[in-house]
């Protein structure tokens, strides 16, 4: 409970000697006092500061202490204020009900004994202190909900950690800094101005050891490099929820109330958890990143007369691996080309895109030509892996003579660039899965210094256009290749996909030097 | 677009008629419901056994190659059961990404 030194009562009377006597009354019982005179001085001084109680006389000159009552309970800013009235004159039972009625809390008749005025205040103040941590506590209950709540949804690191630094800077009312590892090995810390501006930054941990679980102590900033106007001292709160596991920081100010330390607690071991389950996801779509991209060619081979550039852009970190994949191999005199996308994302896409790939490897070498092995593979993948479907894009190119040999399984179209004309390869033929008759091969010719470009959808698909359009869109900007075959891959990805991808990106492209 | 927090809308109405089930779909069709899509085609078809099976895609303005799998799939399953699949109204996208994958033909002729 509040000392009473901490607790200022406003006296409101016309009668300068009853309000002399209250206000002794009051302050040897360890209360400060303020003075009014009459209703308008109350509600003036009311709208001034705040009172911890008002102690108010039924009778005044300019208006009833029961409407000064009612005004102090209509006013948000003031309708806890607590309120007795004191009346002087005899009153009856109705009189003292309207009292109460009105808002007040007490109703206290002269003659005053001052034991009971004074009991009566600190009773009125139990009441509402009690009252006031309630309160408290239920709205910091739901500020950690909601903290609890943006920090799981956030999707990555910097925004988990700026949601939980603006979280505590709400909750406790003083700027806080949240800090952990992230996944990729670095610590960072984000910092919460009171008024919930947030900064992201680089931090080094402090070497000592955190212990298991949750732990409170006071420190300064400068010792766990906060900024220099960081105000001393600094609550550090950590939750720790393995040996093996890194821990979580939470910087706050330090706290006044009980209230404060169960919250910080809570909301530490809160942020912790969110934290370690942010890892867990990174480190999920790391390791299928890291299977996926093994089930690729690692090297790309060396033709004599052709130039060769891949480039396979992964989605981001928030969506599932894709199925895209390329393959380059120099089969004998030949140029074994092919792209292609296993429908779906996950995992297992990127194992069915292995099969497929070493399975059109296996056909390619046993010397049937592009139609063919697309059949076998469609044979393959409807009596093996019954459900999955892909679309493919395969050709086998002589490098001597620019001569192609191209079959397609319902996937977007290569271009062709030569001579300053970019064409569209089209080859109609259903995608692999479905076991539908093909059409014949096509054959073409890439002329010397002719570059062709092959790639999946998340190069040209975006809802808002057409995939003509998108087609359209890549064919004004391939027209004119760069020297650097690599260089010009990468500026096709700049100037027609935004970072992050929602979806993998694969590019290839050769050309007839 | 970010597809994981805000899953496209979609929406299907399924009548059965005397000769025919007819489901129309709207909306955007990807990865994100395709489940979805699975059970509503799957639960239409089941609910006429044999009868020819429409899909009305006026309405449909997005599907991606997830939606081409479920409706290739629903295309089997009335096919099991002795029905048929057509798909009707195809138009704009969607019927450009059903010709690239070269199964508009095929899923529109309902055989």
């Amino acid at each position: 409970m509040t000392t009473p030194a901490e607790t200022t009562i406003l006296v409101v009377d016309d009668r300068a000697p009853k309000r002399y006597l209250l206000k002794n009354w009051l302050t040897r019982a360890g209360f400060a006092v303020a003075e009014a005179e009459d209703g308008h001085d109350a509600l003036d001084k009311l709208r001034q500061r705040p009172f911890d109680m008002v102690v108010l006389d039924v009778k005044l000159p300019d208006m009833s202490g029961l409407d000064v009552c009612r005004h102090i309970k209509a006013d948000p800013a003031t309708t806890s204020t607590p309120v007795i009235h004191v009346s002087a004159h005899a009153v009856d039972a109705a009189d003292r009900t309207l009292g109460l009625v009105g808002g007040a809390d007490a109703y206290l008749v002269e003659p005053i004994d001052p034991h009971e005025l004074v009991a009566t205040v600190q009773a009125v103040l139990r009441y509402y202190q009690a009252r006031r941590r309630a309160e408290q506590l239920a709205e910091g209950l739901s500020r950690l909900a909601q903290t609890t709540l943006a920090v799981t949804m956030a999707r990555d690191f910097t925004e988990l950690l700026g949601q939980a630094a603006a979280g505590a800077a709400r909750l406790f009312g003083t700027a806080a800094a949240v800090a952990t590892q992230t996944t990729d090995a670095g610590w960072a810390l984000a910092l919460a101005t009171e008024a919930g501006k947030v900064t992201v930054g680089g931090w080094e941990p402090p070497g000592d050891d955190v212990p298991i679980g949750s732990h409170r102590i006071t420190g300064l900033a400068a010792q766990w490099q906060l900024p220099a106007d960081w105000p001393d001292p600094v609550t550090v709160t950590t939750a720790r929820f393995r040996p093996d596991r890194p821990p979580l920081y939470l910087f706050t100010c330090a706290p006044h109330e009980e209230v404060h330390t169960q919250l910080l607690t809570q909301l530490t071991q809160a942020l912790g958890a969110a934290a370690e389950a942010q890892r867990a996801q990174d480190q999920d779509h790391r390791i299928a990143v890291t299977l996926q991209r093994s089930l690729l060619p690692r090297h790309l081979p060396t033709v004599p007369g052709i130039d060769l550039a891949v480039r396979y852009e992964p989605a981001s970190p928030q969506a599932e691996i894709g199925g895209d994949f390329y393959e380059l191999s120099a089969l004998g005199d030949q140029l074994l080309i092919a792209i292609g996308d296993v429908v779906g994302h996950s995992l297992h896409a990127a194992t069915v895109m292995a099969e497929i790939r070493h399975a059109l490897r296996a056909y390619a070498v046993e010397g049937h030509c592009p139609g063919r092995i697309v059949t076998l593979i469609d044979e393959l993948m409807v009596r093996l892996l019954p459900g999955e479907m892909a679309t493919l894009c395969l050709l086998l190119l002589d490098p001597r003579t620019g001569r192609a040999r191209l079959a397609n399984a319902g996937h977007l179209p290569p271009l062709l660039v030569a001579d300053g004309r970019v064409s569209e390869i089209w080859h109609r033929a259903p995608l692999l899965g479905i076991n539908h008759p093909r059409s014949d091969d096509l054959e073409f010719v890439i002329p010397e210094g002719g570059t062709l470009l092959l790639y999946t959808d998340g190069l040209i698909e975006r809802r808002d256009i057409t995939i003509r359009d998108g087609i359209a869109d890549l064919s004004r900007l391939a027209g004119d290749v760069d020297a650097d075959l690599g260089r010009y891959c990468d500026r096709l990805l700049r100037q027609l996909t935004n970072p992050p991808h929602a979806d993998d990106v694969a590019v290839v492209a050769v050309r007839r030097l | 677009m970010d597809r994981a927090s805000n899953p496209p809308q979609a929406t299907h109405d399924v009548e059965i008629l005397p000769d025919r089930v007819r489901i129309t779909l709207a909306g955007e069709f990807d990865l994100a419901n395709e489940q979805a899509l699975t059970s509503w085609l799957v639960d239409a078809i089941q609910a006429g056994p044999g009868r020819p099976v429409e899909v009305d895609m006026h309405d449909v303005g997005f599907i991606d190659s997830s939606g081409i799998r479920v409706l290739l799939q629903a295309h089997a399953e009335a096919a099991r059961l002795g029905g048929s699949f057509r798909l009707a109204r195809a138009s704009g996208t969607v019927r450009e990404v059903l010709e690239i994958v070269a199964v508009y033909d095929f899923l529109t002729s309902g055989d």
